[in-house]
């Protein structure tokens, strides 16, 4: 897809959510939802529909602002196996941002498998940066990318290296795919923070739960986006597994919210769960980093 | 700058960049194992030793050769080893003076001898696997850490992709002595010039006596007066006092003498062959080839007892070839890849082995076999490769977080490449815990090098169940041996595989 067939694509798929009467501003503006749902064939159309229900890009990117979206980008698979996040996704997200007056949009992650493989097989590399003309993705798997930082508020992670560009950004775009994890039961955008961190071995010396969520103190995303098009609902994260084609997209300001949501959603190894069964989102939701009491939250969804 | 000084900076230039920047990709792997081949004294020893003549050390063959017809060409002009000598000896500015020569034809001799009883000693002294190892192991990771710090204190300056930009920066072991055994080399020019190509190279000891009658050598004619000028003045003592007769073992043709002759009379042209029978070092370097063979017969090659690249060959026949010129640690690009000291006994010191911590070994990846001159390790096509087994993941419980700590850690099995590692519940143990399945585990070293602990992994890679085959294919032999490699997913698992009593892994009750 050239870039001229991408934008038309998009232009449609605004004037479809628009001209289906899903999107009467001002009733926005008044009762904007803690979740936004999206479901329907077309990942990117789900996409923008769930953001817009959120008040669109211009909510959460303001001119000139500086923007990190961080998928899951860390095996060599396409979109289908449920390991990464949907190239069309991804892409989406970071055309709106450009939309909405980013100066810049970078996509990272700190790949698992041998980097250039992640970023050509899992289809991101070549639409985000086809998409907005320039190189915007990146694997940040060198230590020079990395900055020490002391963690706020932590428990017993104080300390690691984060990823510079996430600490030099304006705007922090959480974008994971929604997968099981056979250590933390799932692993969506809190889990997948640890895409931003070099030293991740030490996560799992002091256990992962409670340091997933001293690093999500500090790194906390402006906006969530839950890529459930192919949900892995077993042997994650690696896969594979068992992939529920779900059709969905979830966004939300709260990423506590978006992933307590996606748990309550899909069936993990065929049992219905509650969010509060994952350990490290309700240890985030007890620190107060987010709510994972999705029943009292308020839920938009729309069918495409 | 005269011709041979050209010549030999080229030489020394295309050679380090050669085998420097092997490390980073940018030159064809089997260019990097036909010029490190090229060593006339290093090819022999392992072709005798590895009892086969890979088409790699054809440049050396050619050397050979040539030197019958010009003499110690090699030395005066080709070797980077003896370019860099030159340019201690331009520093020390030693005396030219006459040394014992007779000690590098024992070494030669010993290198051959033990050749002959299957052990490769001629890694010790061969001058292009030291010169190799100089740009490959300490030359280019010290440029690349330059580049390193350079592009770091540039990096906030950067934007877009050049802020992505980053240098690999390798880093090896036996470094120190590298480095110290060349400065040795280079400080024998404190004593004379070019001492070490003179009485200790067995490369110079192989060309001197195959340079014994070249058809084209150095001539005095009859307006010499017998000054003796040109005498005092050769760098390698290889004329006689009275400036008349020369020896052609000795000379590397730098043709000093030439220059410095103030009538003229000496001059390098086309003379008939003439045999000199040169007994002495003949004897000299048959007797040390027979303590050779003697001393190297009496001592066993050990076990393989380290993990070696894939596709490296059965361990007798592995260190027979192996020349520890360095090659294909500078070309592994994960630098897992490393000289050992005697992980592999005192036969095995400076041997390549894998150090999964420091990096992994990709399936997908044979540039160890693509550059190494003696095929000590296979150059293999990417399927064979891939069932080129280098041992086996074995599980530490003490150290490891879920047997021992109760972590539900799975780092082990979430990068494994071949799915070799289950994970199961076990009685007494309140977390899954891994498992290795040996048939299905290629010794990558993927877990190895991604275990959370802190210092060595709690899995570990052991040369157990390595598959290393001197001929044939591996596929067939791995299948014949039972071994189950591959990529291909096994059988989804749903979440009906496990019993309805047991929650989805990693959820709290």
């Amino acid at each position: 897809m050239d870039r001229r067939t991408f934008i038309v694509r998009h232009l449609g798929g605004a004037a479809l959510v628009a001209g289906a009467g899903l999107l009467p501003r001002p009733v926005l503006a008044l009762a904007e939802p803690d979740l936004a749902v999206a479901r329907g064939s077309d990942p990117a159309a789900n996409t923008r529909a769930a953001v817009e229900l959120l008040g669109g890009m211009k909510a959460f990117v303001k001119k000139g602002a500086r923007v990190l979206v961080k998928p899951n980008m860390s095996f060599p698979h396409g979109p289908e196996e449920g390991t990464n996040t949907h190239p069309l996704v991804v892409q989406t997200l970071a055309f709106m941002c450009m939309e909405a007056g980013a100066a810049s949009v970078l996509v990272l992650d700190n790949t698992l498998a041998p980097p250039a493989a992640c970023r050509e097989r899992s289809g991101i590399e070549v639409m985000v940066n086809q998409a907005l003309g320039t190189k915007a993705v990146f694997t940040i798997n060198d230590g020079d990318f990395y900055r020490d930082t002391a963690l706020a508020g932590a428990r017993v992670m104080t300390r690691n290296e984060i990823a510079t560009e996430a600490l030099r950004a304006d705007v922090l775009i959480a974008a994971p795919t929604a997968k099981a994890h056979s250590s933390t039961g799932v692993s969506l955008s809190l889990k997948g923070m640890m895409g931003l961190v070099a030293d991740r071995n030490v996560m799992h010396r002091k256990g992962l739960d409670e340091t997933i969520a001293d690093l999500c103190a500090t790194l906390k995303p402006h906006l969530t986006v839950v890529d459930a098009t192919y949900v892995l609902t077993t042997n994650g994260p690696h896969g594979p597994g068992k992939v529920e084609h779900a059709k969905t997209v979830v966004a939300s300001r709260d990423p506590v919210a978006a992933d307590a949501w996606t748990v309550q959603a899909f069936p993990w190894y065929g049992r219905r769960c509650r969010a509060d069964q994952v350990s490290h989102i309700k240890r985030a939701h007890e620190r107060g980093l987010g709510r994972m009491d999705v029943e009292n939250l308020t839920v938009r969804t729309v069918e495409l | 700058m005269s011709l041979r000084r050209v010549i030999q900076l080229a030489s020394l230039a295309a050679f380090a960049l050669v085998t420097g920047l092997a490390a980073w990709q940018a030159v064809p792997p089997r260019l990097v194992a036909w010029l490190v081949g090229a060593d006339p004294v290093g090819a022999l020893a392992s072709a005798v030793a590895g009892r086969a003549l890979p088409l790699s050390l054809a440049l050396a063959a050619l050397l050979v050769a040539a030197t019958a017809a010009w003499g110690r060409v090699f030395c005066g002009y080709v070797c980077p080893l003896g370019t860099l000598i030159d340019g201690a000896d331009a520093c020390a500015k030693p005396q030219p003076r006459r040394v014992p020569a007779t000690a590098k034809y024992a070494l030669l001799g010993l290198a051959l001898g033990a050749g002959a009883a299957g052990v490769a000693w001629v890694f010790l002294a061969a001058p292009l696997p030291l010169a190799s190892r100089l740009f490959a192991l300490v030359v280019q990771p010290l440029a690349a850490a330059g580049a390193d710090l350079g592009l770091d204190a540039l990096r906030p300056l950067l934007e877009g992709e050049a802020a992505f930009w980053a240098v690999r920066t390798p880093a090896y072991a036996t470094q120190g002595f590298v480095v110290g055994f060349l400065a040795l080399v280079m400080g024998l020019a404190l004593a004379a010039p070019r001492l070490w190509c003179r009485a200790l190279c067995p490369a110079g000891a192989l060309l001197a006596l195959t340079s014994i009658a070249p058809a084209w050598r150095r001539r005095v004619g009859e307006d010499c007066t017998g000054c003796g000028l040109c005498a005092a003045t050769c760098p390698t003592g290889a004329i006689s006092p009275d400036g008349r007769a020369t020896d052609p073992a000795e000379c590397i043709v730098c043709r000093t003498c030439e220059g410095r002759c103030p009538r003229g009379a000496a001059r390098f042209g086309w003379a008939r062959p003439r045999f000199s029978p040169a007994r002495r070092r003949l004897v000299a370097t048959g007797a040390a080839g027979l303590a050779g063979l003697a001393v190297a017969a009496a001592i066993p090659v050990p076990a393989s007892a380290a993990v070696r690249p894939p596709g490296a060959r059965p361990e007798p026949d592995f260190l027979a070839r192996c020349l520890r010129c360095g090659a294909c640690m500078a070309a592994c690009p994960t630098n897992a890849v490393q000289p050992t000291w005697f992980q592999a006994g005192v036969l095995g010191a400076f041997s390549p082995v894998l150090e999964p911590r420091i990096g992994y070994c990709d399936p997908d990846c044979n540039r160890c076999g693509q550059v190494c001159p003696t095929e000590a390790i296979r150059p293999l096509e990417i399927e064979e490769r891939l069932w080129a087994k280098t041992g086996t993941a074995v599980i530490d419980k003490p150290l490891c977080l879920a047997w021992e700590d109760r972590e539900r850690c799975m780092v082990c099995d979430e990068v494994c490449p071949f799915d070799a590692i289950r994970f199961e519940t076990v009685p007494g143990v309140s977390v899954a815990v891994p498992l290795v399945v040996a048939g299905r585990c290629t010794g990558c070293g993927r877990c190895e090098n991604a275990c959370p602990t802190e210092g060595g992994g709690a899995i570990v890679v052991a040369p157990d169940g390595a598959l290393r085959l001197s001929h044939g294919s591996y596929r067939e032999e791995g299948r014949r041996r039972g071994l189950d490699i591959s990529r291909a997913a096994p059988a989804v698992s749903g979440g009906e595989a496990l019993p309805p009593e047991q929650g989805a892994p990693g959820f709290l009750p």
